[in-house]
């Protein structure tokens, strides 16, 4: 009974790590059809910061890391995915691929192919008893950090007017530019955005590993795009819903699975995902199209 | 700077190797309610896509009050006084109705405010219906959310494709008869229509648009501008500028 709690405690908080991650895939996919794979190369690029900075106070480190991401994703859009503007979803997708190969294999030069294992923070790896359960103090912060995120964003997403830009170019982008909102700063500002989502889930995602190794990013980032696709690519919530599903699915399983089939999780997980596309390949959410009405 | 307040010359546009418009020139005063007619694929659309920067033209020009606007982004062209309300209304179906009018960025934040308050006093039933999500509208209420949209930028130059395009009779009376109220509000309007005699009676000049180039110039008001249009329709080759 006790396990199984703390299973679901560990399950919320990693699927609400996918769900940041997705929400930043989602973001840029509503706006401009990219299934960003290079969301990944920007998570692991902000690890490697924590992972320099790892003698600064922690605040300071995740700071660096939220700079370093943001700043790498304005990067990569004024140097590459401003010129895309009018290529294919298929061509975008294979050059965010080629970034993410290229940044990982660039760790790989200056970092090497180990993992550089450091501690964010002692306290993180201890436990506390929270309601007569033992939990890891990483659960709660995973837990903590992306909770409020995710209410964050979805206050900034529909409380304020950029945000509900955002939301309408996600839903129908030309119309936004007719209305005289400026594409280039929206598409900027969805990076960004995307950027300091990478940055949190790179500190929870380092945390747990207690390192950092080149792989890192895209072992994330594949899992949040599937959670993205079976969650609706290009709905903002979809997206973070699906992300939060996977993550917790994934999560659930290891711990419940059999110890011979664990090292198969991913597969029960992907076959999961095929499932949901199968039966729902729209996405998990209901109305997802705008209905034509006379 | 003199001239017509909107002003389209030789404008041509060609999709790969088809070409769409064929040197179209055309002109709008202001306060005027400028109608262009024309069966399907006549390249009505092109020509507004063409005029706010969604296509490059290949040749011509579009100035509106001496500004030139061609080779100017969609966005830099609406921030520039031209709103549009375009052919199958595209408002946001996953925003609220108040969402899809706070989209719009253009003016300062108490200026916004004030035009969706004149927005919901042009169309009540948006105010009742506020909080709705767009797709959740009828028809009619679409086309009123994509006009009154439009509206928030306080254009000078308002554009519509096709306004009646799916709608109801009601719901298409009452967009003529907003078009009419928008230029007591001192709005220049283009309209494209394949209805005849409804936008006629609401234009004060028509323009017939077939195959890509303008085949006729009208008054709306003239005695023989209905069949004259009809025979523009129909292929029948009419002298540009007869009767404007």
């Amino acid at each position: 009974m006790t396990t199984l709690l703390q299973s679901l405690v560990d399950g919320i908080g990693v699927g609400g790590l996918y769900a940041l991650e997705s929400l930043g895939i989602g973001l840029l996919f509503g706006i401009m059809r990219l299934a960003n794979f290079a969301l990944g190369a920007v998570t692991m690029a902000a690890a490697y910061a924590l992972y320099v900075a790892r003698d600064l106070p922690l605040g300071v480190a995740v700071l660096l890391a939220v700079g370093v991401a943001v700043l790498l994703s304005l990067l990569l859009e004024a140097a590459v995915f401003r010129r895309m503007r009018s290529a294919s979803e298929a061509a975008l997708f294979i050059a965010s691929f080629a970034i993410a190969f290229g940044l990982e294999n660039l760790a790989l030069v200056v970092f090497g192919a180990n993992t550089r294992s450091f501690s964010l923070s002692p306290w993180l790896a201890r436990s506390s008893d929270v309601l007569g359960l033992r939990i890891s103090h990483l659960s709660i912060v995973t837990l903590v950090a992306a909770g409020t995120l995710l209410l964050l964003f979805s206050v900034f997403l529909r409380r304020t007017e950029v945000g509900i830009r955002l939301r309408a170019a996600a839903d129908d982008f030309e119309m936004t530019a007719l209305l005289g909102v400026r594409a280039h700063r929206l598409i900027a500002l969805a990076f960004a955005l995307s950027g300091v989502l990478c940055a949190a889930v790179a500190v929870v995602v380092v945390g747990q590993l207690g390192g950092v190794s080149p792989g890192l990013g895209s072992n994330v980032v594949v899992i949040a795009l599937l959670g993205a696709v079976i969650g609706g690519m290009d709905r903002l919530s979809g997206a973070a819903v699906g992300g939060f599903c996977v993550g917790f699915v994934l999560s659930l399983l290891d711990s419940v699975l059999p110890l011979e089939v664990r090292p198969f999780r991913d597969a029960v997980t992907v076959a999961v995902v095929v499932g949901v596309l199968v039966f729902r390949p729209q996405g998990l959410l209901p109305g997802g199209t705008l209905t034509e009405r006379v | 700077m003199s001239g017509p307040f909107l002003e389209v010359r030789q404008l041509a546009v060609s999709y790969q190797a088809v070409a769409a418009l064929r040197g179209v020139s055309l002109h709008a005063g202001e306060r005027e309610v400028v109608a262009v007619l024309g069966p399907n694929g006549a390249g009505k659309s092109t020509l507004l896509n063409a005029v706010v920067g969604l296509v490059t033209p290949r040749a011509g020009e579009v100035r509106l009050d001496g500004e030139v606007l061609t080779g100017r982004s969609p966005d830099q062209v609406a921030r520039r006084g031209v709103g549009v309300v375009p052919e199958g209304r595209r408002i946001f179906g996953r925003l609220s109705v108040e969402e899809n009018l706070r989209v719009c960025p253009v003016g300062s934040r108490r200026r916004r405010h004030e035009q969706r308050e004149v927005v919901y006093a042009l169309f009540p039933a948006l105010a009742e219906r506020s909080r709705q999500l767009g797709r959740y509208l009828s028809g009619g209420q679409q086309q009123q959310l994509a006009i009154g949209r439009a509206l928030m930028a306080a254009p000078r130059l308002l554009l519509l494709d096709e306004p009646s395009l799916g709608l109801a009779p009601a719901a298409v009376e009452a967009v003529f008869e907003t078009i009419g109220r928008l230029r007591e509000a001192g709005v220049t309007v283009v309209v494209v229509e394949q209805r005849v005699h409804q936008t006629l009676a609401i234009a004060d000049r028509a323009y017939v648009l077939s195959a890509g180039t303008i085949r006729l110039e009208t008054t709306a008001g003239g005695p023989d501008a209905d069949r004259a249009i009809e025979a523009a329709y129909f292929g029948e080759a009419h002298p540009a500028g007869a009767g404007g």
